[in-house]
């Protein structure tokens, strides 16, 4: 009897010990009453191939919106509607999650319907049916409608031709007119399980709530471990091809990229983040390419560069957090102009991208930009959702925290290291440029003959544009294959 | 307005200028309120465009703006450091714009440029078509962008712009929210005062728009072989927010109950009758007079009678009413929606905004939730009777051929 106390403290230890799982990450909260989840898989379009393009993300979207043992897909979507929980996928190459925002008064509620849903999707063959053509017409319309998300996507499709990242997470509208049930129930049962997953949370949950939501993933296909096939690394000596577009549209949408051998795990990564940073942050008025573009020559809405896979945060000009991938390109993006503009801002493009090929950055240009972007990226997490996505893409690369790792790793060169970086990572003979928009014929001409492109202004422009633009204006053009295409071709089958 | 938010990461700026295409009231000039926004980031009289991107660059800003039917938003999110620069900086553009002429020109490059982004966007024209024929004599009538002939104008438009900002961009106008990582926001409200103190009140323009609410009808098929399926639109013209507070509230509340993407109407054209794909819907919250908004993709041709008489039928029957327990769950979802985009101080200007630019004032947000509390179902019915009918309803197809 004289050890009952000692036996009583190991029974209520025993008791109160919870395994916390190494793929659970609980994260600080400071936004009030504001629950979020992001649950993120080790899976992507890179998985998929030509006839089953987009497959992931379809299913990813029945599970949340079609029905599940216990609610109709009606009754899931008025639940949903009513508590205001927010829902959404971020699928992409290599990883896909699930990303949830609600108020804590409705943890409990969106717990059981999370769980119906996870555990026991129905894939009820005709609410696939009406997703299918959702998607379908959705990627139609993007084909036909916009061109600038036309002409990104094919840049993709062609730098990473035969390449697993090739199948965009978005799928192709012909994959769509074949997806079936049981093709969705045997995607969802071998691609998505606890054992190639990891979740993110903040908000006000106790250590009971927190549990439940543990023991619920811990049942999530347990025994089944998804094949994580490695991904090759691209072909980035492929040479110089155009991708041509043909829509008859009076302004043509340009976009230009090619491979770079880092990604956010490497140290060489961030002078390239930097100098892309220094060419045009995704819709700001400061990069180099919009000064001499839009700012000198009123060419164009905005010209931006990337150093990385780049998805736009919905409305805001930020990064989409859950886009990681381990193999890069780095990519130019010139918005409609004028066709027959066109070519000037081409030669424009390639010539100052030579130019800093031979001589780098200048070291003020290079510092000012560090500066600017170790504080920048501290707008990009607009949500606590969004700074959770951040650390997960941060977990990817094996990096410790978003946005502390990045700051040190901006910090960690000096100006002649990062600028040999530069020069060496551009590479002028491996370009993949693509143009969708009208008088394809005429460019087509230019590229083949490199005639002199002089820029139309509608207004007069300062001297040192025009002496400038004499230069740019016979920049010979890289030879290199040519492909023309309409937006139809991209619709009718799986090209 | 300074709103410190505790644990913020940065500070947010949001300018709301009480100016929009709405004011665009002389012919031919269109798309001006939008063409200002671009030419508030091309240089005032203490800072030139150089001068901004240098200050917004050493605070790792982002500096953007968007332009809508009532109000032009300019805002700015950087490090908390850089508070004051950025205040002298916003004041500067608001009350001394310098814009020279070739910098101008070069500028609306880029608007037109921004045209062509759109223009053949399906949902474009048809919103074209249906503005056009139901707000005849009230700005509504265009776009924000402006019409094409307009906006291929603009490079001549130097004059005009330098009148319109003379005549729109005026203190009493004007509303600044700050939020975010402020230490001492007394600090940050009498730098303000003192900056704003300069900005001299010119009395404004009266307006002459036509606000009436004689039921329209109107429609018409556009015709596009490019589209992949065909879409409609349709449209009920109704009170502004600005006009008629409770009854807008009324209005985006019939909206969700018939219109959202669960509601029985849409579930039986969509997964029951399958004529539909998708659909969404809108309630723009303006001053004036505007519309609800339904948007289908049809499943194929030849349904389209079926699809609008359909609609009506359901309006009219008695079975779907709004009950009291949908108003009160309508009601919920209003505050946890609001309640979840309160989260970063940029989200929260921006929900300020949305509802203030109405009148001006920040108190509107809570101006909307009692005036929501207050709505009641028969206030809903009557409005719905009044609003919600076949001789108040216009719609466009676009089809194939």
């Amino acid at each position: 009897m004289k050890y009952w106390r000692l036996i009583l403290f190991l029974f209520l230890l025993i008791g109160c010990s919870r395994d916390i799982p190494d793929w659970f990450y609980d994260y600080p909260h400071d936004q009030g009453d504001i629950v979020s989840v992001s649950i993120r898989f080790q899976t992507g379009s890179a998985a998929e191939n030509p006839l089953n393009s987009g497959i992931t993300r379809l299913t990813m979207n029945a599970v949340l919106n079609t029905s599940s043992r216990n609610f109709t897909k009606d009754e899931i979507h008025q639940k949903l509607m009513n508590m205001a929980i927010s829902e959404s996928i971020i699928s992409d190459a290599e990883v896909s999650g699930f990303v949830f925002r609600f108020h804590y008064d409705h943890f409990n509620q969106w717990l059981l319907l999370f769980k119906d849903r996870f555990k026991s999707p129905q894939f009820l063959q005709e609410e696939i049916n009406t997703l299918c053509s959702e998607y379908k017409n959705n990627l139609e319309q993007r084909i036909l409608f916009r061109s600038e998300d036309l002409c990104r996507d094919l840049l993709i499709r062609t730098l990473y031709k035969d390449h697993p990242y090739e199948s965009l997470p978005a799928g192709s509208p012909a994959s769509f007119s074949r997806f079936t049930s049981d093709d969705l129930k045997l995607w969802w049962k071998s691609c998505f399980s606890v054992n190639n997953l990891d979740i993110a949370v903040s908000g006000p949950l106790s250590e009971d709530e927190k549990m439940k939501l543990i023991e619920l993933i811990n049942g999530f296909n347990p025994y089944v471990y998804p094949n994580h096939a490695e991904i090759p690394e691209p072909d980035s000596s492929e040479g110089v091809s155009y991708v041509l577009v043909e829509n008859e549209s009076g302004v043509s949408a340009l976009s230009l990229g090619w491979h770079i051998p880092y990604n956010r795990s490497d140290p060489e990564f961030y002078p390239l983040w930097i100098f892309a940073s220094w060419l045009g942050e995704h819709r700001t008025f400061y990069g180099h390419f919009m000064k001499e573009l839009r700012v000198k020559r009123g060419f164009n809405y905005g010209d931006y560069a990337y150093a990385e896979h780049f998805v736009q945060n919905n409305y805001s000009v930020f990064p989409q957090p859950g886009h990681p991938r381990k193999y890069q390109y780095f990519s130019v993006w010139v918005r409609p102009l004028n066709n027959k503009n066109l070519p000037f801002a081409l030669r424009l493009v390639l010539h100052d991208l030579d130019n800093l090929k031979k001589t780098g950055m200048d070291s003020l240009a290079f510092e000012e930009s560090r500066t600017f972007l170790k504080s920048y990226i501290n707008l990009y997490a607009g949500s606590q959702t969004d700074y959770l996505g951040f650390n997960q893409d941060a977990r990817f690369y094996g990096l410790q925290g978003f946005p502390e790792s990045t700051l040190n790793m901006l910090d960690s060169m000096n100006f002649q290291t990062a600028n040999e970086i530069i020069k060496n990572s551009i590479d002028m003979e491996n370009l993949t440029v693509v143009v969708v928009g009208g008088e394809m014929d005429s460019l087509i001409r230019i590229l083949r003959s490199g005639v002199k492109t002089e820029p139309v202004y509608r207004s007069p422009v300062s001297r040192d544009v025009r002496d400038r633009d004499r230069i740019i204006s016979v920049y010979p053009f890289p030879e290199g294959m040519m492909e023309t295409f309409t937006p139809s071709d991209f619709i009718k089958d799986n090209k | 307005m300074v709103i410190p938010m505790k644990n913020a990461r940065y500070i947010s700026f949001a300018t709301m200028v009480m100016t929009g295409s709405r004011d665009e009231t002389d012919p031919g000039y269109t798309g001006y309120a939008h063409l200002l926004e671009h030419m508030m980031f091309r240089g005032s009289e203490q800072y030139s465009t150089d001068d901004r991107v240098r200050i917004m660059y050493r605070y790792g800003g982002d500096s953007n703006a968007y332009t809508g039917m009532d109000y032009t938003c300019y805002t700015v999110r950087c490090d908390p450091e850089g508070w004051k620069d950025i205040l002298h900086m916003e004041a500067d553009r608001l009350i001394r714009l310098t814009v020279k002429e070739e910098d101008f020109k070069a500028e609306t490059g880029a608007v037109i440029g921004e045209f062509g982004i759109s223009e053949k966007y399906p949902s474009s024209l048809m919103s074209n078509f249906l503005r056009a024929c139901m707000f005849k004599g009230h700005t509504y009538q265009h776009s924000v962008i402006g019409y094409r002939d307009d906006v291929m104008n603009m490079p001549s438009g130097y004059e005009y712009i330098l009148e319109f900002y003379e005549r729109n961009y005026r203190p009493d106008k004007t509303v600044m929210f700050i939020a975010g990582k402020i230490d001492k926001p007394g600090d940050v409200l009498t730098e303000a005062e003192a900056l704003f103190s300069e900005w001299i009140f010119k009395p404004g323009p009266v307006s002459s728009l036509d606000h009436s609410l004689k039921a329209v009808s109107c429609n018409d098929t556009l015709y596009n072989p490019t589209v992949p399926s065909p879409l409609l639109k349709i449209a009920w013209k109704i009170p502004g927010y600005g006009q008629d507070p409770k009854g807008h509230i009324s209005a985006g509340i019939l909206a969700e109950h018939y219109f959202s993407d669960s509601s029985p109407l849409i579930t039986k054209l969509r997964d029951d009758k399958k004529w539909i794909s998708q659909s969404s819907y809108s309630v723009p919250f303006t001053i004036d007079p505007f519309w609800i908004s339904l948007d289908l993709t049809l499943t194929y041709e030849g349904t389209e009678a079926r699809v609008t008489d359909f609609i009506n039928g359901f309006l009219q029957d008695t079975r779907y009413e709004i009950s009291e327990s949908d108003l009160r769950i309508i009601r919920e979802r209003y505050f946890y929606r609001t309640s979840l985009r309160l989260e970063s101080s940029a989200s929260v200007l921006g929900v300020l905004a949305d509802y203030s630019h109405v009148n001006g004032d920040p108190q509107e947000l809570n101006r909307f939730f009692q005036n929501l509390e207050r709505v009641e179902i028969f206030d809903i019915r009557g409005f719905k009777s009044k609003y919600l009918i076949k001789n108040n309803q216009s719609y466009v197809w676009m089809l194939k051929q």
